[in-house]
């Protein structure tokens, strides 16, 4: 019954003074709702990031010539290695890997795209035919080139959306010829529009076969390999596999770099959720602030109460009691806000997230039981001393108090 | 076996660097069933009396006893049991929580009390109010209420737990005559009842509704015919 009777007077008591109560709150209920929209905000971003990751194609390895220090994830540049990686290296994964669903040379380089009097600078991109297996790109019209078009190194392009627009305007590309730099390729293909991906700007490039970017660079460096495991389980055993083939072809050293798909989502995703919890620490310190107010409005309430402090402790209560009473009291206000915090950070990441659907923003269902226990936590740490102020003050100096 | 006995209580202040002597080895005893009531001008020490003899003050010195045991070295957890089980108080200012109905303020010393369900909280709460004559005044809140009936609200608080003796301090200090004499015989039936009655006041004419006075005077306490 003392639990229940202390409750229900807790209660009446908070809401007696409503506008006080609600005012006390708002300081937790920012604090609470600033963490929760954060941690949303951060869960939203990495959730995008990893959904850029996994739409350019699933179990990609990507190898780099050079050898990179310590464990890094990135690839250092290539100008300072010394390592050729040619389309001999290429064959040999193809020929001797079973691991391996599709493996491409790639060659990067930027070029001026050409069609009667209009020119446009673009990037060059050389695969091979097996490219679409690696990295998934959407082709609009016409097609894409064939294993023969790769071994011959034809003057054939798959054109960006950017490209064609600025060449061919509203007028159909595929068939067409254009110059790239100083030479003739036909259209065969045209991407749909799709954007930047991972950095690289898909709407402003140019595809070509492998051999016929190598012969526009006069070079006969890969810039590097992409490569797919057959499977997700197959990724580390198709790394191995890659890694024996490419030392053995250079002399025994370890002169490359092997990045997977899922070692760069570990490395992002590991940064994004630091990130996450930074944000998360930082909108903490809203809600301490809120906890000074609460502890702030709770000491105004002991002094208001003197006189009933005085008469509970005639008629029985311990100390012990009042302080139950008070905290009680302090530990519902901060519970109330912490709950309304939820509230209000849910319904703006609902809102949210209903304009802007690329981008989720509801909070993550974990996050109510800490947030629930951080308010109630606040609660008893600010509301314990003035509780302990109210059950100090002797009963007859109370009695008298009017 | 006297229900309360003091043997040379003692309580002395220090205000600054003067110590006051409030009382003076006070030696009196009160027995089960008794009306007294305590008179003296205001700062005598009869207050302080009361308060000590109710265990919201601890003496200096001297010995307590309620019910034969001594109860004036007890820790303030016993003391607030005591209190909450054994002692009934009456203020001047009624001391009423002002956001809770007449019922609510009568059974607050029962929340303090283990083992009491709220059912039977609420039917000794009812009975009190009855026996204090304010049947139809149970769900009005202090604020509905006039002095007479806040304070009737308040004995019937000090009556819930079925106290060994009941402090009453200027009782009828907030009220008018007639109002006051309503309460005071309403005392007077609860004396009748059996009820142990402890008056504190400085009126004279109150004083000598009691069966026995007890003069205090500079902190020492006289018995009066």
């Amino acid at each position: 019954m003392k639990l229940r009777e202390t409750t229900r007077i807790s209660l009446s008591a908070l809401l007696a003074n409503r506008s006080r109560t609600a005012l006390t709150m708002l300081g937790l209920i920012i604090g609470v709702a600033a963490v929760i929209m954060l941690v949303s905000i951060g869960n939203g971003v990495r959730k995008f990031v990893m959904n850029e990751f996994e739409s350019l194609g699933s179990n990609l390895i990507i190898i780099q010539p050079g050898k990179s220090d310590r464990r890094s994830h990135f690839a250092p540049p290539i100008a300072l290695s010394n390592n050729r990686m040619t389309l001999e290296d290429i064959r040999a994964i193809e020929r001797r890997s079973i691991n391996i669903n599709a493996v491409s040379g790639v060659v990067i380089g930027n070029a001026v795209i050409s069609h009667l009097d209009a020119a446009h600078n673009a990037m060059v991109f050389g695969a091979n035919e097996q490219f679409l297996k690696i990295i998934t790109l959407d082709i609009k019209y016409g097609g894409y080139f064939s294993r023969e078009e790769d071994d011959f190194g034809r003057r054939v392009a798959v054109i960006g959306k950017k490209v064609a627009d600025s060449l061919f305007g509203d007028d159909y590309a595929v068939g067409r010829v254009i110059g790239v730099n100083e030479h003739r390729y036909r259209v065969i293909g045209i991407l749909g529009a799709t954007g930047h991906k991972v950095g690289l700007d898909v709407d402003n490039l140019i595809l070509v076969p492998t051999r016929a970017a190598l012969r526009l660079f006069n070079t006969d460096r890969l810039f590097g390999i992409r490569a797919t495991a057959r499977t997700r389980s197959s990724v580390d055993d198709a790394v191995a596999e890659i890694s024996d083939i490419l030392r053995e072809r250079n002399n025994g050293e370890d002169d490359f770099t092997v990045i997977t798909q899922g070692a760069l989502m570990a490395s992002i995703e590991n940064i994004l959720s630091m990130l996450t919890y930074v944000l998360g620490g930082i909108a903490a310190i809203s809600m301490l602030v809120g906890g000074i107010g609460i502890m702030n409005i709770m000491f105004v309430t002991v002094t208001e109460r003197i006189a009933e402090i005085g008469l509970r402790r005639a008629v029985g209560a311990t100390k012990r009691d009042i302080v139950g009473q008070f905290l009680l009291e302090a530990v519902m206000l901060s519970v109330l806000g912490g709950c309304v915090g939820v509230g209000l950070a849910s319904g703006v990441g609902w809102g949210v997230s209903s304009f802007f659907k690329r981008f989720d923003l509801t909070p993550p269902w974990w996050i109510i039981a800490p947030a629930f226990g951080t308010s109630l936590l606040i609660g008893v740490i600010f509301g314990v001393l003035p509780a302990i102020r109210a059950a100090r003050i002797e009963p007859l100096e109370a009695l008298r108090h009017e | 076996m006297a229900l309360i006995e003091t043997q040379a209580l003692c309580k002395t202040f220090t205000r600054g660097e003067e110590t006051i002597h409030a009382l003076r080895s006070v030696s009196l005893s009160v027995e089960t069933g008794e009306f007294i009531s305590i008179i003296g001008p205001s700062g005598s020490g009869k207050s302080t009396l009361m308060y000590i003899l109710g265990l919201l003050d601890k003496p200096s010195s001297g010995a307590y006893l309620l019910g034969g045991a001594r109860v004036d070295n007890l820790t303030d957890i016993e003391r607030a049991k005591v209190r909450n089980k054994r002692i009934g108080f009456v203020f001047q200012g009624f001391h009423l929580l002002p956001r809770e109905d007449s019922l609510r303020n009568v059974m607050l010393p029962l929340v303090y009390s283990p083992g009491i369900s709220s059912q039977v909280a609420r039917d000794t709460a009812e009975g009190c109010l009855r026996r204090v004559g304010l049947q139809d005044r149970m769900n009005h809140r202090p604020n509905e209420l006039s002095g007479g009936q806040r304070q009737r609200v308040a004995i019937a608080r000090a009556l819930v737990n079925n106290p060994s003796i009941v402090f009453a301090d200027e009782p009828t200090g907030n009220l008018d005559s007639k109002t006051g004499a309503g309460i005071l015989s309403l005392f007077q039936e609860l004396h009748t009842s059996g009820v142990t009655i402890v008056l504190v006041t400085h009126d004279p004419q109150i004083a000598a509704r009691a069966e026995r006075r007890i003069r205090v005077q500079d902190g020492v306490a006289s018995e009066e015919s």
